[in-house]
């Protein structure tokens, strides 16, 4: 059994063929774009449950094409780039990146780095591709969230924020590992963000949402949700 | 309010800027109304609640708002402040011009800071509030307190 299916993008061949080899050898399934524009028509051909993309392409760039893979796929992205200021980590996390590897990197910590995107990606299997929470459906496919004469859509960090919740139910998940989970390992501390996006899904999903009966607050602790029998 | 107070607010002098496009995806991305108000406080300090907003913005489609709330003393007409409105439109161009997004704001005029923001702010708003925490709460510090009292959502980025 595969330990995962990965995506290497990169526009040299040599890296593309050395992670091939080195990630084919620790058990994944490896499969590898020139570019970003091939990048996405493979994530819409198949499943991947992590993606190693490159930040210096020729025509789509990494972080666009980490916007534009996001929009459609849930999988692990890492960037890999040569370039190592705040502004271009703070831009590849804010595009979407679950991690940000400097080149030049060992192998061992590329490896470490994706059992650690894979371990926080969510189960898939285990979350249901609906939910009806009262008058809300949420439905995890077309990112929406269905009421009585009106659809929602959700924004990628709304709606992996409420997936991460939704696969671990009635359980009270913290602060820093929803921070970390969804925004990034950069993360940990920002509890005020934390609270305007739960505000925020719970104006889409709550039926009163000053009182809320899905998205519950654990005091001092973090968030559960919490599902209907 | 009473009737002097409602009529002083009613001729504030409110000026909207559009600040130059530093990147699109905001503008493209549409789709909901959520603003995200940025209060001035100083140059400095109001660049770090920006770049919290913005990345906030992008995270939930929302614009960004730079909201300047200058008091003017009694002692002057509303309308001519002792700082020259231009310099208060410079501070917010060089602000805009150095945000990673799109941003508007607002300079408003006014003798009482607190009842305008009252006045202006939707309730339930999104407020950054760049500032400086300490033990003895500063200015910042108390003005973000008394807008979460006013049930707005407010985000305090520290700048230490």
């Amino acid at each position: 059994m595969s330990a995962g299916r990965i995506l290497v993008v990169d526009d040299e061949p040599q890296i593309r063929r050395v992670m091939r080899t080195t990630l084919a050898a620790h058990g994944y399934e490896v499969a590898d774009a020139r570019s970003g524009e091939q990048a996405l028509e493979e994530i819409r051909a198949g499943k991947y449950d992590l993606v190693l993309l490159d930040v210096n392409m020729p025509g789509m760039g990494g972080v666009e094409a980490c916007r534009a893979i996001r929009r459609d796929s849930d999988a692990a992205i890492i960037m890999l780039t040569v370039r190592n200021t705040e502004e271009d980590k703070v831009e590849a996390l804010d595009a979407g990146a679950d991690d940000y590897v400097t080149k030049p990197f060992s192998t061992p910590e590329l490896l470490a780095r994706i059992r650690a995107a894979l371990r926080r990606a969510p189960a898939s299997d285990s979350l249901p591709p609906r939910i009806i929470l009262g008058k809300a459906e949420i439905d995890f496919e077309s990112r929406q969230v269905k009421r009585p004469g009106r659809a929602l859509r959700l924004t990628p960090k709304e709606f992996d924020l409420l997936r991460y919740l939704a696969t671990r139910p009635n359980k009270a998940v913290t602060h820093r590992e929803l921070l970390q989970a969804v925004w990034g390992p950069d993360y940990g501390e920002e509890l005020e963000y934390l609270r305007v996006f739960i505000n925020q899904l719970r104006k889409k999903i709550e039926p009163d949402p000053s009182n809320p009966r899905y998205l519950l607050t654990e005091p001092w602790v973090g968030y559960r949700f919490c599902l209907p029998e | 309010m009473d009737e002097n107070q409602s009529a002083e607010c009613r001729s504030q002098a409110v000026l909207r800027i559009k600040a130059e496009i530093a990147d699109a995806r905001l503008a493209s991305g549409g789709g909901t109304h959520l603003q995200v108000n940025v209060l001035y406080t100083t140059p400095s300090r109001t660049r770090a609640a920006l770049t919290i907003a913005s990345r906030l913005g992008a995270d939930l489609r929302a614009c960004p708002e730079v909201l300047r709330v200058y008091a003017v003393p009694y002692s002057l007409p509303l309308e001519k402040p002792a700082v020259p409105i231009g310099f208060l439109e410079e501070q917010i161009r060089a602000l805009a011009r150095q945000s990673p997004t799109e941003i508007t704001a607002r300079i408003i005029l006014c003798r009482e800071p607190r009842a305008i923001l009252r006045q202006v702010l939707p309730p339930h708003s999104l407020i950054v509030i760049g500032g400086q925490k300490r033990w003895w709460p500063t200015r910042e510090q108390r003005l973000a307190s008394a807008l979460r009292k006013d049930g707005h959502e407010v985000i305090f980025v520290d700048q230490e």
